[in-house]
C-alpha cells in the first residue's frame, strides 16, 4: 500500500519533536515528515510528488522565519494538486487577521491552538484524515484500525450497497 | 452773504462757541423751549422709540447705548455731541440708539416742525446747525473707526487667547494621556512582576524534576539487560545536537536504501544511527529481535530527548521570565544607575516571537550607567523597537546601536523599513498622530510623544531621521558626573 504523508511544518525542534510524538498513534497508516520552514516543506511537497505519494494532511505552525504558515497554506490552495490536501493550523501566535485569511483562502480546516493536548490533537488528525480517505481512496479498509473505524466502515457498506 | 459762504468761513470757530450760537438763536427763535432735567440713570428714550424731535444736550452726560443679546452696548459716550436723536432726525423715524443719562442731564426739546420752522426763518441758526450737525456727524463716524479698531485689536487679542488654550487644552491632554499610560504601564510592570515571580517556582520545578528523572532512571538502567544501551541511547537523546529536517531525511533515504525497511531505517535516524553495522553491534546486547531491539533503543532515546526539551524550554522560559521581571521594574519610581544595553536585551527578548525574520544587528559602544528610571526607558525602547517592527512588517533589518557622546549617551533604533513620507516626519512627535489605521496595538498614537517626554523628562532628546530604507530614532541621554564606565562590553549577540 502507497503510503499517505502527513507533513508536519514546525519551526522549533522541540515543538516538532511533540508533535511528531503525537503523532505516533497513526505511523502504521500514513508516513510523518517533517519540516523546518516553509522552503523545507517545499523540498518534501517535491520528493512526494517524485515518488507519487499524496500529501493528506498539513500540519502548520504560521509564525515561522521566511514564508508564514497562512501564506503557505493560501499558495497550496491555489494548486490542483493540493486541493483535497487537508489543512491545519497548529499555533499560538497567529492573530484574527492571519486566521480569517487562512479560513478564507486556504479554505483552512481546522485550527490548533498552542499549547495543545495530545487527544485534541489526535481527535483532530483522525478526523482530517478520514475525510482525506473517504474522498480520494478506493480501499478503506486499510484505515479503519486507526482512523474513524465507524465512518469508514459506514462508508464501505455504503459504496457497497451502490456498486 | 451767502450760506455757503458763512458756513466755511466759520469752520475753525470752536465747538462751544458755535454751539452756544445755535442755543442761543433756538431760544430766540422758539421763545424760551422748555428744558428737561433727568438724573443720572434715567432714560431719554429707548431704541426703536417713535421721536417727534430732537434733544439739544445744554449740560452733563448721556450714552447711547443698543441692546445686543441682553447686554447693553455703548456705541457713544465722549461722542455724542450735543443733538440727541440725531439719527432718528435724518431718517425721520424711530431712534437708533438707547439714551441715559451718566450724570445730571439738562436737555432742551425741539420738536421737528418747530426746528424745521425756526430753521427757514432764520439763515444763520440753519449754518450753525448744520455746522452741529457736521462736527456731531465727524466725531461720531471717527467714533466708528476707533470701534472698528477696537473689534480688530479684540478679535487678535481673542485668537490669541484661543490659541493659548488650544495649546493648553492639547498640554493637558498629552499630560492626561502619559498620566494614563504610565498608570497602565505600572498596573501592567506589577502584573508582570508577579506573573514573573509565580512562574519562577513550577520553573524551579520542573528544571528539578528533569534532573531527578534523570538521576533515578540512570539508577534504574544498572537492573536492566540492556542497561549499557539504556544508557547510550538516553545520554544520545540528552545531547543529540539539532539536525536540520533536511538532513534527517537525507539519511532516512541512504539507510531505508541499505536495510531495506523504511520504518527501521526510521527509527535508527531518530536515534542517531547512521550505519547498519553500527546498528547489529547495538542491537546483539540487546533481547529480542533487531525490530524490538530497536524500538526500545527509540523509547530510551526518546526518553533523553524529552528530558532534553524540558531543560532547554524551562531554560528559555527562565530567561523570559528574568527578562519580564527586569523590564517591569516600572513601578519602582526611582532614578537608579540604569544600564542601558540590560534595558534593550530585554525589550529585544520580549519581541523575540517578532523578531524571528528580522536581523538584529547590535553596534554596542562601551557605554557608562546613566541615573535615570530604567522603567520607562523600557518603555521608550518598547515604542521605538515596534515601530520600527510594525515599519518593517517584522521582515528586514533592525539596528540597535549605541555610542557615547562628549557628555551624553546616544542610543540608536534604526530599521531598513520603507522610510517615514517627509508630510508625517513633522507631525509623528504629535499627541495621537498614528499612521495605523483604527488599529490598536501599543497605543493611539500616544507611542512616540509619550517616549518624547519620558526622555524630556530625563533630560534628553528623541529624534528621527529617514530616507526609504533607513529611519533612525535617537535618543540622546545626558551623563551626569560620577559614572562607572561598565566594563562588560555586549556586543556579542545574544
Amino acid at each position: 500500500m502507497k503510503k499517505l504523508i502527513v507533513l508536519c511544518v514546525e519551526d522549533e525542534a522541540e515543538v516538532r519533536d511533540a508533535v511528531i510524538r503525537d503523532l505516533a498513534p497513526f505511523k502504521s497508516t500514513v508516513r510523518i515528515e517533517a519540516a523546518e520552514s516553509v522552503d523545507d516543506a517545499n523540498t518534501v511537497l517535491e520528493d512526494a510528488k517524485a515518488t507519487d505519494q499524496d500529501i493528506a494532511l498539513i500540519l502548520c505552525d504560521h509564525l515561522m522565519p521566511g514564508t508564514h504558515g497562512v501564506d503557505f497554506l493560501i499558495k497550496l490552495q491555489g494548486e490542483p494538486e493540493y486541493k483535497l490536501t487537508r489543512k491545519v493550523l497548529i499555533t499560538g501566535q497567529a492573530g484574527l487577521e492571519d486566521t480569517v485569511r487562512a479560513v478564507n483562502e486556504a479554505e483552512l480546516h481546522h485550527y490548533i491552538a498552542k499549547p495543545w493536548k495530545a487527544d485534541t490533537l489526535q481527535e483532530v488528525v483522525r478526523t482530517q484524515l478520514t475525510e482525506y480517505v473517504l474522498k480520494t481512496q478506493d480501499d478503506l479498509t486499510p484505515y479503519v484500525a486507526t482512523l474513524d473505524g465507524a465512518r469508514l466502515l459506514e462508508a464501505i457498506a455504503s459504496r457497497g450497497r451502490d456498486a | 452773504m451767502p450760506a455757503e459762504r458763512t458756513l466755511l468761513t466759520r469752520l475753525n470757530e470752536p465747538d462751544e462757541k458755535i454751539e452756544a450760537r445755535m442755543i442761543s438763536a433756538l431760544d430766540a427763535l422758539l421763545i424760551d423751549p422748555p428744558r428737561t432735567t433727568l438724573q443720572a440713570g434715567e432714560t431719554l428714550f429707548r431704541q426703536d422709540d417713535e421721536l417727534d424731535g430732537i434733544y439739544i444736550l445744554l449740560d452733563g452726560q448721556v450714552k447711547l447705548y443698543q441692546l445686543i443679546d441682553d447686554q447693553e452696548v455703548i456705541f457713544h459716550a465722549q461722542t455724542t455731541g450735543r443733538i440727541l436723536g440725531l439719527l432718528a432726525l435724518t431718517r425721520r423715524s424711530r431712534s437708533f440708539f438707547s439714551c441715559r443719562a451718566v450724570t445730571q442731564v439738562t436737555v432742551l426739546k425741539v420738536g421737528f416742525d418747530d426746528l424745521d420752522q425756526a430753521l427757514q426763518q432764520s439763515e444763520s441758526l440753519l449754518v450753525t446747525f448744520i455746522m452741529v450737525l457736521m462736527r456731531s456727524m465727524a466725531r461720531r463716524s471717527t467714533r466708528l473707526v476707533e470701534l472698528q479698531r477696537e473689534v480688530v485689536t479684540l478679535n487678535k487679542s481673542l485668537s490669541r487667547e484661543r490659541d493659548a488654550l488650544a495649546r493648553t487644552l492639547r498640554e493637558l491632554q498629552q499630560a492626561q494621556g502619559l498620566l494614563v499610560e504610565s498608570e497602565k504601564m505600572a498596573t501592567l510592570g506589577q502584573l508582570a512582576a508577579g506573573v514573573a515571580h509565580e512562574l519562577n517556582n513550577p520553573i524551579a520545578a520542573i528544571n528539578r524534576a528533569a534532573d531527578f528523572i534523570q538521576e533515578d532512571l540512570m539508577a534504574l538502567v544498572t537492573e536492566l539487560p540492556d542497561g549499557a544501551v539504556f544508557e547510550d541511547m538516553l545520554r544520545r537523546g540528552l545531547e543529540v545536537t539539532p539536525r536540520s529536517t533536511a538532513e534527517q531525511r537525507a539519511q532516512r533515504r541512504a539507510l531505508s536504501q541499505a536495510l531495506k525497511d523504511e520504518d527501521l531505517a526510521d527509527i535508527l535516524v531518530q536515534v542517531g544511527i547512521s550505519d547498519a553495522a553500527e546498528f547489529q553491534r547495538i542491537a546483539k546486547k540487546m533481547p529480542g529481535d533487531p525490530h524490538t531491539a530497536a524500538e526500545r533503543m527509540q523509547r530510551y532515546h526518546q526518553l533523553g530527548g524529552a528530558l532534553r526539551n524540558i531543560c532547554s524550554c524551562s531554560d528559555r522560559i527562565t530567561d523570559l521570565v528574568k527578562s519580564l521581571r527586569s523590564y517591569a521594574r516600572a513601578d519602582n519610581s526611582e532614578d537608579q544607575e540604569a544600564d542601558l544595553h540590560e534595558g534593550l536585551e530585554d525589550t529585544l527578548r520580549l519581541f523575540s516571537n517578532r523578531l524571528r525574520n528580522v536581523t538584529v544587528e547590535r553596534h554596542y559602544a562601551d557605554i557608562p550607567t546613566v541615573k535615570a528610571n530604567p522603567g520607562p526607558l523600557n518603555q521608550v525602547w518598547t515604542n521605538l523597537i515596534a515601530n520600527a517592527l510594525d515599519a518593517m512588517k517584522d521582515q528586514g533589518t533592525l539596528t540597535i546601536a549605541t555610542e557615547l557622546g562628549e557628555d551624553e549617551v546616544i542610543v540608536r533604533v534604526i530599521d531598513s523599513g520603507p522610510g517615514i513620507a517627509p508630510e508625517h516626519l513633522k507631525r509623528i512627535f504629535d499627541l495621537r498622530f498614528t499612521t495605523r489605521q483604527g488599529r490598536v496595538e501599543f497605543g493611539l498614537g500616544l507611542g512616540l510623544s509619550i517616549s518624547q517626554s519620558i526622555i524630556s523628562r530625563q533630560g534628553g532628546t528623541l529624534s528621527v531621521e529617514s530616507e526609504p530604507g533607513r529611519t533612525a530614532f535617537s535618543v540622546c541621554l545626558p551623563l551626569r558626573s560620577g559614572n562607572n564606565t561598565q566594563q562588560e562590553n555586549r556586543s556579542a549577540s545574544l
